[in-house]
């Protein structure tokens, strides 16, 4: 089994369905990428697996268990949006990762954030948005997680942040851990991603290693995304 | 887990309120010592005592308004807990009962130390008590003291009550996390329904009550009960609605468990 299953999950937001009988692994050693536009259930998917949200029917599995605390020690999670709270200052975000979470390098995210030029004094409210997300991500990448859980880490950002971001992810991971992206970008992040998840409306359009997806059909992983979703 | 989730909303909240109780401290001080000097001046003018007397007053209230301001940023802790700071604060190892516990914990805490701080400000105007073998103070010891199980009710009610007043605003902001972008709009009317709904059980069941009291055998057995043992009765009944309140408060723990551990939906 994989370390990140999803058997027949289905989330239903009201009575919106976010997600239907959705059934998919995430492997230990590679990084997978999911992919699909905006709405499509790419992020309930994450929350799913971080345990933000329950499943409406199905079940979510992270190494064999039902997300809660104890995946959430194995699990680490950059969501979509700042979640720091504004008057934190960067040392207290690590000085929390650090009290919480086992797997976690004080040391290295100091660094990291050193290299960003965020001080350790500096108040979240008082850094610029993308320096809020480069934080975030720092904080993120500096676990020793079995399982990362990346949502948009590229959203919204410029090129050379881009490769900043990404760069700092391939960095950051353990050789041994599983690895999820989501992201409509697919251009830049197309290199590093070993297995692709395609979502559409909710369910799985396609689940296949990237490599055998470009051999099969002949195109690069962004080429198929466009054909898959040209008409939406 | 626990015990940090504990310390980081303890030291989180006194970033806010210990200089919030600090000013309000110094105020008190401040107005203790003015108080101290009138009371030096020879022939103080009345409108100086008056003054004294009134920043004192304010003083006090300052610590009382300190209680109100724990119990506000407690449920706007509560509040953001269910937004954009969840999606940090609920990917770490601990329980939701743990999260609503501590913060409920470190609220209450803090309304608390305020209310007692206001108390304690408040008493020092009626002076000093000179010695616990004062004959009157023991006289009046001796009449209280068979009331004590009704006071210890009574203490054990305010208290269950100030725990019941938060959970009911965090099971109401949990409530209004259901609407997703437009909660806060949901929390308040969350808020007005429920109140209104309160007010109407609590005027049903007051009439039930005394319908009961005035017709039933039972009602008026207790009737005449309450007549010949006033105290052990009123005892019976703050002891009661003690235990009814517990009874609301865990129930409110577990409503608000619920909200976001099953139907959680982040803003």
């Amino acid at each position: 089994m994989s370390f990140l299953q999803f058997d027949n999950v289905t989330k239903y937001y009201g009575n919106r369905p976010a997600l239907q009988n959705v059934t998919c692994g995430m492997e230990p050693g590679r990084i997978t990428g999911l992919l699909g536009p905006n709405g499509s259930g790419k992020t309930t998917m994450l929350k799913l697996a971080a345990g933000l949200l329950q499943p409406t029917a199905g079940r979510v599995l992270i190494g064999g268990a039902a997300p809660g605390p104890e995946t959430k020690k194995l699990t680490a999670y950059l969501p979509d949006r700042v979640s720091l709270p504004r008057n934190f200052r960067a040392s207290d975000a690590v000085a929390l990762f650090a009290d919480f979470y086992a797997d976690f390098d004080a040391a290295k995210a100091v660094e990291m954030l050193r290299s960003l030029g965020v001080e350790a004094s500096q108040r979240i409210a008082s850094m610029s948005k993308g320096t809020q997300e480069k934080t975030q991500l720092c904080l993120t990448m500096s676990r020793g997680a079995k399982l990362f859980l990346l949502d948009e880490p590229l959203g919204g950002v410029d090129p050379a942040t881009r490769d900043y971001i990404l760069s700092t992810i391939i960095r950051g991971y353990t050789e041994d851990a599983t690895l999820v992206i989501s992201t409509h970008i697919i251009g830049d992040v197309e290199r590093i991603l070993d297995d692709v998840v395609f979502i559409q409306n909710g369910t799985v359009a396609v689940a296949d290693s990237a490599e055998h997806l470009r051999e099969t059909r002949g195109k690069s992983v962004d080429g198929i995304f466009r054909e898959v979703f040209a008409c939406l | 887990m626990f015990v940090k989730l504990l310390k980081w909303e303890f030291r989180q909240t006194g970033r806010v309120m210990l200089p919030v109780l600090g000013g309000a401290l110094i105020l008190y001080g401040g107005a203790l010592g003015a108080q101290a000097l009138i009371q030096l001046i020879a022939g103080a003018p009345a409108w100086l005592d008056v003054a004294g007397r009134m920043l004192y007053a304010l003083s006090v209230l300052t610590l009382i308004v300190c209680s109100v301001a724990a119990f506000f940023y407690g449920v706007v802790r509560f509040y953001r807990l269910l937004g954009d700071e969840g999606y940090l604060m609920f990917s770490l190892p601990v329980t939701a009962s743990q999260h609503i516990g501590a913060k409920l914990i470190a609220s209450c805490t803090w309304m608390i130390l305020s209310i007692g701080l206001s108390f304690v400000a408040g008493g020092a105007e009626a002076g000093p008590i000179v010695s616990t073998n004062d004959p009157e103070l023991q006289e009046l010891l001796a009449r209280l003291w068979p009331g004590a199980p009704l006071y210890a009710g009574f203490f054990a009610f305010l208290l269950v009550s100030l725990v019941v007043s938060v959970l009911w605003m965090y099971f109401l902001c949990a409530v209004g996390a259901q609407w997703g972008q437009s909660r806060f709009a949901a929390t308040v009317v969350a808020y007005i329904v429920s109140g209104v709904a309160v007010q109407i059980l609590s005027v049903a069941a007051l009439a039930a009550f005394a319908f009961a009291a005035a017709y039933s055998p039972l009602g008026q057995q207790m009737a005449g009960y309450f007549l010949a043992n006033p105290l052990a009765a009123l005892t019976a009944w703050v002891w009661g609605f003690a235990a009814l309140s517990a009874a609301v408060a865990a129930a409110l723990f577990f409503a608000t468990r619920y909200l976001i551990t099953k139907r959680l939906n982040l803003a």
